[in-house]
């Protein structure tokens, strides 16, 4: 073993005395290159785009305009409305997915029998495109489709789309978004459960401790740093809701379900300004980094 | 018997949580004289979506070939070389992880035009042969492989491929099925980036084809857009099916996305 080290060491050591010799960079020339087209270089001109007016179209016309993106973007209704509509998106299915999650989590956990079936029960939403998951919900959601037809059954006339009407078609863009993501976040729980050790619990059945107790006092606060990281990313996924948007309502009605990427999209793409919609990017970003901030302050003070 | 009571609403609910899928299947598999495929012919062939079909796989079959080549190897070169700026590298990967895609959005359409790339299929592989989080699972994967066998090996004058090739992706296979999977479900579900490179009918993938083909309200019929939802969702529900036990521990150990 002594020997077989000894006459590798001198291969590694002329290694570490250069720079990256050749087949280094052969094998990190295709990170490098993407990280430089495709990550470096779009983070950096996006980032000096949000002070200039820029249309593809009309490249001639492109002007510095110092913050003027960002200060038009208060008087911009449609990314008001879409800054209003993704906090409530976020605020209000991250706690009910997180919970239903950690609920079907405890009681599959639990299950003596066809665990497997339920976790792909659940899961396979998650698996699915979706722009697939989308175009099933709006038939569903059609004003002669199965949900207005059911609620028929059940003596409620709706004479529309639940997505037409202003009041109601982001709720119903956040059922099927719980819906859809549920699946892989018990996943994670499932994990999160099995990590326990068993003893705890064994331990507090013998002092006497109810389910309940074990729950709250033993898995709960095991569970912490499971919890943070689902809160964590399903809040970042939440932020960048868009392809449900796009095939669902457009945005509409009355910018009732336009979200920040739904906008920014519009923006860039439709408007073609595309400087402001840099701005509107950069703000996105402000936005997610101190959500996540918060988040990860509130579990400090908990922990 | 309230416990059971329990039992059989929770099983109701797992059930009637399948309920939108079965919906897509009844619905394109029906029509008024009762079981027809008909939904399916009609979309694959006057609706094109075996054009679609294709440019989805090709895209795939090289976004699937980069990632499997390129991930392991910038990941050995970060577990087994030595080399100055090791650190900095991996500041990049972790960089990617974190910054959200849509400020890369605008900068990369204007990259992709400028290289003469809009509107090919190349430009839908481009941007994705490599990828952070794969790396970074490959990475951590090499880093529990003993470093012995490659050490004799090399002394038996072994170069870097020959190591990699007989030694390290034969005890590497699970991870790189898992890497295969992340890019396969990513990939495929990919929506935003076709929706703003690709103009013309015959480039479309099939989630871009699917959606665009529910904006046109008004002669497109339930049937033919659910036949359309089944043709993009079921090579991943049946590579699920197929898998399953090794996607599920894939994420019961963190390694998949989700």
């Amino acid at each position: 073993m002594n020997y077989l080290k000894a006459k590798a060491m001198p291969i590694t050591k002329t290694r570490r005395s250069l720079l990256p010799n050749f087949i280094t960079i052969i094998f990190l020339l295709p990170f490098l290159l993407n990280f430089l087209f495709f990550w470096l270089w779009p983070i950096c001109a996006s980032f000096f785009l949000a002070f200039f007016s820029f249309n593809p179209l009309a490249p001639a016309q492109t002007s510095f305009i110092g913050l003027g993106n960002f200060i038009t973007l208060l008087e911009d209704e449609a990314f008001k409305k879409a800054v209003v509509n993704t906090l409530a998106f976020v605020i209000v299915t991250i706690p009910i997915t997180t919970a239903m999650a950690l609920f079907l989590a405890l009681w599959i956990n639990n299950l003596k029998w066809a665990q497997e079936f339920f976790q792909a029960a659940y899961f396979i939403p998650s698996l699915i495109s979706m722009v697939v998951l989308a175009t099933i919900f709006k038939i569903l959601y059609a004003t002669h489709g199965p949900l207005n037809q059911s609620l028929h059954f059940f003596g409620f006339f709706v004479r529309e789309s639940c997505l037409n009407n202003p009041k109601t078609a982001l709720w119903a863009i956040m059922a099927m978004d719980i819906w859809s993501a549920v699946g892989y976040y018990c996943l994670l729980f499932i994990a999160g459960l099995r990590n326990i050790d068993p003893q705890l619990y064994e331990a507090a059945e013998i002092d006497g401790a109810s389910y309940w107790q074990q729950f709250l006092y033993i898995t709960l606060p095991l569970l912490q740093p499971v919890f943070l990281f689902i809160v964590v990313i399903n809040s970042i996924r939440s932020f960048q809701i868009f392809n449900e948007i796009y095939v669902m309502t457009q945005g509409g009605p009355l910018y009732a379900t336009t979200t920040m990427v739904y906008d920014l999209y519009e923006t860039a793409f439709q408007k073609l300004e595309m400087g402001k919609a840099c701005a509107k990017g950069y703000f996105l970003i402000l936005v997610i980094s101190v959500f996540t901030f918060i988040e990860f302050q509130y579990q400090k003070s908990k922990a | 018997m309230l416990r059971y009571l329990l039992k059989l609403f929770l099983l109701l609910l797992s059930v009637s949580y399948l309920y939108p899928l079965f919906f897509m299947l009844k619905t394109s598999l029906s029509s008024a004289t009762g079981f027809d495929t008909g939904f399916y012919t009609e979309i694959l062939g006057a609706g094109n979506f075996l054009i679609y079909f294709t440019n989805s796989l090709v895209i795939l079959f090289f976004v699937l070939a980069g990632n499997l080549t390129f991930n392991l190897m910038v990941a050995y070169a970060l577990s087994r070389m030595k080399f100055r700026g090791k650190g900095l590298l991996f500041a990049f990967i972790l960089l990617t992880l974190m910054v959200p895609k849509q400020i890369l959005l605008i900068p990369s359409f204007i990259l992709i035009k400028e290289l003469g790339l809009l509107d090919t299929l190349t430009g839908l592989c481009l941007p994705f042969l490599v990828d952070g989080f794969n790396i970074f699972l490959l990475k951590q994967f090499l880093e529990q492989i003993p470093l012995d066998l490659e050490e004799s090996a090399r002394i038996d004058g072994a170069n870097e491929r020959i190591i990699l090739t007989y030694i390290l992706i034969p005890l590497l296979k699970g991870p790189l099925f898992l890497v295969a999977i992340n890019t396969a479900i990513v990939n495929w579900n990919s929506f935003i980036y076709p929706l703003i490179f690709i103009s013309s009918d015959k480039k479309r993938t099939l989630p871009l084809a699917l959606a665009l083909l529910g904006e046109s309200q008004f002669s497109v019929s339930w049937g033919h857009l659910m036949a359309g939802a089944a043709i993009v969702s079921l090579p991943l529900i049946l590579l699920f099916f197929i898998f399953q036990k090794r996607i599920v521990s894939g994420i019961l150990e963190g390694g998949l996305k989700g």
